[in-house]
């Protein structure tokens, strides 16, 4: 398995300015709806952030594991493909169990290809 | 053809996909796949799994059980990356800890869209119990909360649209006892076909003409954990030992929430809302902490609500920061049960309020040191600035009502307080030095009529004479005698008085 880590933010120091116009017109629509668009760090992570870094990296291995009657019963990848009445995984505690779901968009095409 | 729908579990003599031990689970959606996960059977989740679960990949997994939650992970949940669409008789999504990053969520429930519960109710632990979106886009249409977390909750980034719908039930003995609802609750009364929140102050006799929400249906709500602590099979005390409920907002992520109940809620906690935009609508607050409320660059536009913003202390910083609030009662108010001083301090940014309770309302201090707040709307009983004490530091203040309570105030920067001529809603307000039109230090259109005017400003020198036009009308002419000028019919104060335009 591949991984990835990306540290999801950098706490930067945040540069306050003081309002300084002193001729302020407040007419209509002058700042109702202004979006922030910027997106900069603000002190805010050291408070929520915690340790977590995305892991979305999952490297696909060339083969799978084979499961029957609907159980995953050992820690290893498998490939679940079509309809299921339902998927019971009953490998022991704290295994680690890889799951990949796909569309078989290659039988969509055979069976079009033939039909 | 079921390969067209990729995968596909669907199951009505239980659970759909699940695990029944503890076990470390990775689903991986390939290749912008579409997946189906669906039961209908009593009291079984369609997702259940005792353990740990990361979700990712490229595709989009649908998940639907007709009589409890959609998914269930009994402990940390992960989600990246994929296009995920729940719909739960119960909550949408229910686990110990959820962290959502670079993902597109949908969730449909009749309880919490999102909920984390911790494990342990009797201690407070924020290693569980909480929520994080990280630049995900979260959609929620929801019966309960739509995110629910024992201990924190923060979203950073992304955009997130959430819509609670509540049930409301008339005051009754039975139906305190069904809902487990105390008198407190009943605090809206029926206006036609819609409910109105009223204070909880003007509920004298409570009766069958009163109404509370049936259940909690805040858009995001964070603590606070209780336990039953005599086995009388009520939960009677609350963990705030060590306790930091917390709901962060930030890095840009954009908020729209509409939400019978309020709109952003801490039990026992803070709200920190940084460089984030909220668009809110509610019956109830747009945002409430018990305890602080930090608002630092962030654009919060509150269309409806009961009161605008609610904290125990109430900052509002940096120089971004935008707030346009609307409410029925209090803009801006500064109370909890939980301290006894409360404040509103006003650093930077800027503020307008349109309150028809107390604008701004801080039970200690209201104290003004920088940005420009306007503060417009409260009538008798009520004033655009309530506060034993109000601190004119720095900024600009513009604050008009009709009859406003006179407030203890003191001034560091020059500011004056007009009481007089009556201005009409939609009349055009400049203060000019003497008659110099071409130069106001401030306009504004007003949206009600006022009488009262209170104006703070770096630039009112005292000693100097300044107007107060209506359209092209001097109305009065204010000379400043003190660093804290009175002015008008029932200040006692010197000065004031009409005038003529300039042609």
């Amino acid at each position: 398995m591949k991984k990835r880590t990306f540290p999801l933010l950098v706490v930067s120091a945040l540069m306050l300015c003081g309002c300084s116009s002193s001729n302020v017109n407040l007419d209509e629509n002058n700042y109702d709806t202004d979006p922030i668009s910027g997106i900069s760090d603000d002190g805010v992570a050291n408070d929520y952030d915690s340790d977590y870094t995305k892991d979305s990296d999952v490297e696909i291995p060339s083969s799978f594991d084979s499961f029957s009657d609907n159980t995953i019963s050992e820690a290893g990848h498998y490939y679940l493909q079509g309809s299921y009445p339902s998927i019971s995984i009953t490998a022991s505690k704290n295994s680690e169990v890889y799951v990949y779901f796909r569309w078989s968009i290659h039988f969509f095409i055979l069976w079009n290809c033939f039909w | 053809m079921s390969i067209l729908d990729g995968v596909s579990i669907s199951s009505s003599s239980g659970i759909a996909f699940g695990s029944s031990n503890t076990i470390k689970l990775y689903v991986v959606l390939l290749n912008n796949s579409v997946n189906t996960i669906e039961n209908d059977f009593l009291d079984k989740n369609a997702f259940h799994v005792k353990g740990y679960v990361h979700i990712q990949g490229s595709g989009s997994l649908n998940i639907t059980s007709k009589q409890k939650s959609a998914l269930k992970v009994s402990k940390d949940l992960f989600i990246n990356d994929i296009t995920l669409n729940v719909n739960g008789a119960a909550h949408g999504i229910t686990a110990q800890s959820v962290t959502i990053d670079g993902a597109s969520v949908s969730s449909t429930a009749i309880k919490d869209g999102i909920q984390a519960e911790s494990s342990d109710n009797t201690t407070y632990n924020d290693a569980e119990g909480f929520v994080k979106l990280i630049n995900t886009k979260y959609t929620a249409n929801t019966n309960g909360d739509g995110i629910q977390a024992d201990t924190y909750v923060y979203v950073s980034g992304g955009e997130q649209n959430i819509k609670t719908i509540g049930e409301f039930v008339s005051y009754s003995t039975s139906n305190m006892e069904t809902y487990g609802l105390s008198t407190d609750d009943f605090k809206f009364v029926k206006s036609g076909s819609a409910y109105k929140r009223v204070a909880k102050d003007e509920i004298r006799y409570l009766s069958s003409s009163y109404y509370a929400l049936a259940n909690s249906v805040k858009g995001i709500k964070a603590g606070a954990l209780e336990y039953d602590s005599d086995s009388d099979g009520e939960e009677d005390t609350v963990v705030t030992t060590n306790a930091d409920y917390r709901i962060g907002i930030a890095h840009g992520a954009k908020l729209t929430i509409d939400s019978f109940d309020d709109c952003v809620h801490t039990n026992y906690g803070k709200v920190d809302l940084l460089r984030a935009n909220l668009t809110l609508s509610t019956l109830d607050d747009g945002v409430h902490a018990d305890y602080n409320l930090n608002i630092n660059n962030a654009s919060i536009i509150i269309n409806s609500s009961y009161e605008g913003l609610e904290g125990a202390n109430v900052t509002v910083d940096g120089s971004e920061t935008n707030i346009v609030s609307n409410s029925d009662d209090d803009g801006i108010n500064a109370a909890s049960d939980l301290v006894s001083q409360t404040n509103i301090t006003i650093n930077d940014g800027y503020l307008r309020v349109y309150a028809s309770g107390d604008g701004l309302d801080a039970n200690t201090s209201l104290i003004f040191s920088g940005g420009t707040t306007v503060v417009e709307g409260p009538g008798s009983g009520n004033g655009s600035l309530d506060s034993d004490l109000v601190k004119f530091n720095g900024g600009i203040v513009f604050a008009c009502s009709t009859s406003g309570m006179t407030e203890q105030m003191s001034a560091t920067q020059a500011t004056f307080v007009y009481q007089g001529s009556t201005f009409s809603s939609g009349a055009l307000i400049a203060i000019t030095l003497g008659s110099d039109t071409e130069n106001p230090l401030f306009s504004y259109t007003l949206k009600q009529s006022c009488n009262q005017i209170i104006f703070s400003h770096p630039d009112l020198k005292q000693g100097s004479t300044y107007s107060i036009y209506n359209g092209s009308s001097s109305s009065a002419t204010i000379t400043m005698s003190s660093t804290l000028t009175k002015v008008g019919s029932s200040q006692g104060g010197p000065g004031g008085g009409g005038g003529h335009g300039p042609h």
